[in-house]
């Protein structure tokens, strides 16, 4: 009741502040503070709300974000949530760092069968799937019409996109119920294979479509630098951060925060995958250095607030317009990533002869697509400019739509299959 | 490139701090002091803003000035903690006059000889802030020497108590000055006095509701975050100072029936350090040191020193202790900490340009300065070392 109160007296006082101050006329600086605390606690409020009714804190974060955002209420403005990019660059860091952290090879060597079979099926199953269906309705619906010669590609790279998975919001999930057992290995397992297999298919579709021109082979050696660089210099940050963690020991929260940050930035300016960089730092964390419970005990304080300003930013920039604009089309990617998404991870897990549960709820766990799908669709557009108009909208509502129901899917499915445990 | 260079730089200062930090029982008193204040994470915002690293740019130092409102905001919730009406009932009389009277008499001999003797005249504004600044105290050296030394508790007990407590003269001055010179003509100033009362009585009660039940120690560092950053970005969109808004609505809080206080203050301890060493950094990236700022430095710190000596000796007299203290206790009083800092990124954010920076950059080595000698006087101040 207290925090219902709260929540009511902040939502007025900030309707209030809005009135009376013009967002425009004052510093920048102090708008974001302004927002920033706003966010925070309200999301928070929101989160326990949502957590009452048993529905994942994150929903209410995005929710938060969205109502608050330049979307509806226009509380937070876009120029706003622009400047608060920075906290990203850490968020996203920190997480990837966290989901490394998920990959224990000692766990992961148990279930290595059942993780390789529905990674290889499910990724088959749902390319060629969505690839056929949607190549057959591109011959006649409006929506999936481009020019004859980019219609190829354009399908082949929405198979890709429908394809991919985010970690992001299953660790934040796992984080957030504490679960561990042989599903969510199974999961983070599945979603990190997934990732580097739709590297290598995306390299290599690029340098395939632009065979022959410079960029072919451009391509080609941007992909190498991708995937390598970001797994080297990843593990050398592990090393790194390792070495600092056993060695210096001064303020191991603070560096670590600085250094996901900077992590993160590297990767961008230097075209590679900052989700598999700050991964692989964690991966190299976990399995080789003894620090990993030191590592983990500096970051958890901060854990709950990152993610709580992370997704209620990715909330602020979810693109309404999108969704509505791209309708049907949606809906029908949804419905065929769905199906071959089941199917896959039928086929794949009783090809191994995996447990039932894993057979029967893997799937769930594999359907949000924020992060990984983002950095993909940006990708592209600078690859292939010509179908980037007609890629990045679809990408987008896909990423806003699958983020208000993954959640709750992951989460359902950690609480039904909680019974299992790690070998 | 440039992001490989700071990453190497902080790994390097990392390490070689942490082997300063390892030997620094054998380093001379003041530069272990220095090191245990944090002072070299102003430096290294210094350097942080030279090329090549130029990592902390205008742009970037811009872009992270919520995190800059929100070290301000900790900084004022902290200090407002300590306001609480049973611990302060507690304390005598004797020792509430002495804390003023002396802080007084020290904002008006700084004032006098940064008047009477600047080469140039830094303008009022900024002149009388360097004098309320100079007025401050901090108690974080004196805390460091008791496990080297052993001084007479009584007088211990006194100067601990107002270098905690003191920097409210200081603040409450430098609100009234903002209010005297207001930097932007958007709003009035007298408004602007009104503002406190009002915005810090809404914080306040939503932040109660939000914290009086029991909750985990995550949850409260989000709550604490989220308040903190609310209500600094509310006084700075109102020109108001989130030092103060934030010192009342710690008053507010702690005075307030709650389960969760031990647990608040324990939360603001626990993340003091990283934020302060992020507001360290940021203070030392917003710092140009000028030559033609020096004899304005010495000035400030021979005031500085001046007031405090004779502030103590005749707050003392007008207020006598029930024990006995040294002619030149008031030395004791003289080491100056992160308030002060605060206080200038406050003014420099307020005022930004000329008489911003001008103060930041007296307050800043002035600050260094006192650390690497406040040691010393400390133990004139208080009495003979007896072991190390």
């Amino acid at each position: 009741m207290n925090r219902i109160i709260s929540f009511a007296i902040l939502i007025v006082f900030m309707f209030l502040l809005s009135r009376h101050l013009s967002f425009g006329q004052i510093p920048a600086a102090a708008e974001v503070t302004l927002i920033l605390g706003f966010i925070i606690l309200t999301a928070y409020i929101a989160g326990e709300l949502f957590d009452l009714l048993h529905l994942p804190k994150m929903t209410g974060y995005l929710l938060t974000g969205l109502v608050f955002g330049p979307q509806l209420l226009h509380f937070i403005s876009s120029t706003a949530v622009q400047r608060l990019k920075l906290i990203d660059s850490v968020a996203v860091g920190l997480i990837s760092l966290s989901a490394g952290r998920e990959m224990n090879f000692q766990v992961l060597k148990k279930y290595r069968a059942g993780i390789i079979s529905i990674s290889f099926w499910l990724t088959l199953l749902q390319i060629c799937g969505v690839g056929l269906v949607t190549w057959y309705l591109a011959g006649f619906w409006q929506p999936l019409q481009v020019l004859p010669h980019l219609r190829l590609p354009f399908i082949l790279i929405l198979s890709l996109l429908v394809c991919s998975e985010s970690p992001v919001t299953a660790i934040a999930i796992l984080d957030e119920t504490g679960i561990r057992n042989r599903f969510s290995y199974t999961v983070m397992g599945v979603i990190i294979v997934k990732g580097i297999i739709l590297i290598v298919l995306f390299g290599l579709l690029i340098s395939f479509i632009k065979a022959g021109t410079s960029l072919g082979w451009s391509a080609g050696l941007a992909l190498i630098w991708r995937l390598l660089g970001s797994l080297g210099i990843g593990i050398l940050l592990g090393w790194a951060i390792s070495l600092y963690l056993q060695q210096v020991r001064v303020e191991p929260e603070l560096f670590i925060i600085l250094v996901a940050f900077l992590a993160t930035e590297f990767a961008q300016t230097a075209g590679l995958e900052s989700l598999l960089l700050c991964m692989s730092a964690g991966v190299f964390i976990e399995n080789f250095s003894p620090q990993g419970e030191s590592f983990l005990l500096s970051i958890k304080p901060a854990t709950p607030l990152i993610y709580l300003i992370f997704f209620a930013l990715a909330g602020a920039r979810l693109d309404l317009y999108g969704l509505r604009q791209t309708g049907l089309l949606l809906l029908l990617l949804l419905i065929l990533r769905t199906v071959f998404s089941q199917l896959g991870v039928a086929l794949g897990s009783r090809l191994v002869e995996d447990q039932p549960l894993i057979r029967r709820y893997t799937w769930l766990g594999l359907t949000n697509q924020s992060g990984f799908t983002l950095a993909l669709t940006i990708s592209i557009g600078r690859a292939m400019p010509e179908i980037e108009p007609v890629i990045t909208p679809i990408s987008l509502a896909m990423i806003a739509a699958t983020d208000f129901y993954a959640p709750t899917l992951f989460k359902w499915s950690l609480r039904k299959t909680a019974d299992l445990i790690v070998d | 490139m440039q992001i490989i260079l700071v990453l190497i730089l902080i790994l390097i200062l990392g390490y070689a701090g942490a082997h300063l930090h390892f030997y620094k029982s054998k380093l001379p008193l003041g530069t272990s002091y220095i090191l245990f204040a944090g002072s070299e994470y102003l430096l290294l915002g210094l350097i942080l803003t030279i090329p090549p690293l130029a990592a902390l740019t205008p742009n970037v130092t811009e872009r992270l000035f919520p995190v800059l409102n929100m070290g301000l905001g900790w900084i004022g919730l902290m200090f407002g903690l300590q306001f609480e009406w049973g611990r302060l009932r507690r304390i005598p009389l004797s020792f509430m006059g002495i804390t003023l009277v002396q802080a007084l008499i020290t904002l008006l001999i700084a004032w006098a000889g940064l008047k009477l003797f600047s080469p140039t005249e830094p303008g009022s504004a900024p002149l009388w802030l360097l004098a309320a600044v100079a007025s401050l105290s901090a108690p974080t050296c004196l805390a460091y020497l008791r496990s080297y030394h052993k001084f007479p508790l009584s007088a211990q007990h006194l100067v601990n108590y107002i270098s905690s407590l003191d920097s409210i003269v200081g603040i409450l001055f430098f609100i009234l000055l903002t209010c005297v010179w207001p930097a932007n003509e958007l709003y009035c100033s007298r408004i602007n006095l009104l503002y406190y009362p009002i915005f810090a009585g809404i914080l306040i009660f939503i932040f109660h509701f939000l914290i009086r039940f029991r909750i985990g120690a995550a949850e409260l560092l989000i709550l604490t975050v989220g308040m903190v950053l609310f209500s600094s970005g509310i006084a700075r969109s109102y020109g108001i100072s989130p030092l103060l808004l934030n010192i009342l609505l710690g008053i507010g809080i702690i005075n307030l029936p709650s389960t969760n206080h031990r647990e608040l203050a324990g939360i603001l301890h626990g993340q003091e350090k990283p934020i302060y060493i992020i507001f360290l950094v940021l203070a030392g990236a917003n710092w140009h040191p000028l030559a033609t700022n020096f004899p304005i430095l010495l000035i400030y710190l021979a005031a500085h020193l001046a007031g405090k000596l004779l502030g103590g000796s005749l707050a003392g007299k007008i207020f006598p202790p029930h024990f006995s203290l040294k002619q030149n206790w008031g030395l004791a009083l003289s080491p100056q900490g992160g308030m002060g800092i605060a206080l200038a990124v406050d003014y420099l954010q307020y005022r930004p340009g000329g008489a911003g920076f001008l103060v930041l950059n007296i307050i800043i080595p002035a600050t260094i300065i006192s650390q690497l000698f406040g040691p010393f006087l400390i133990i004139q101040g208080l009495g003979k070392r007896i072991d190390r």
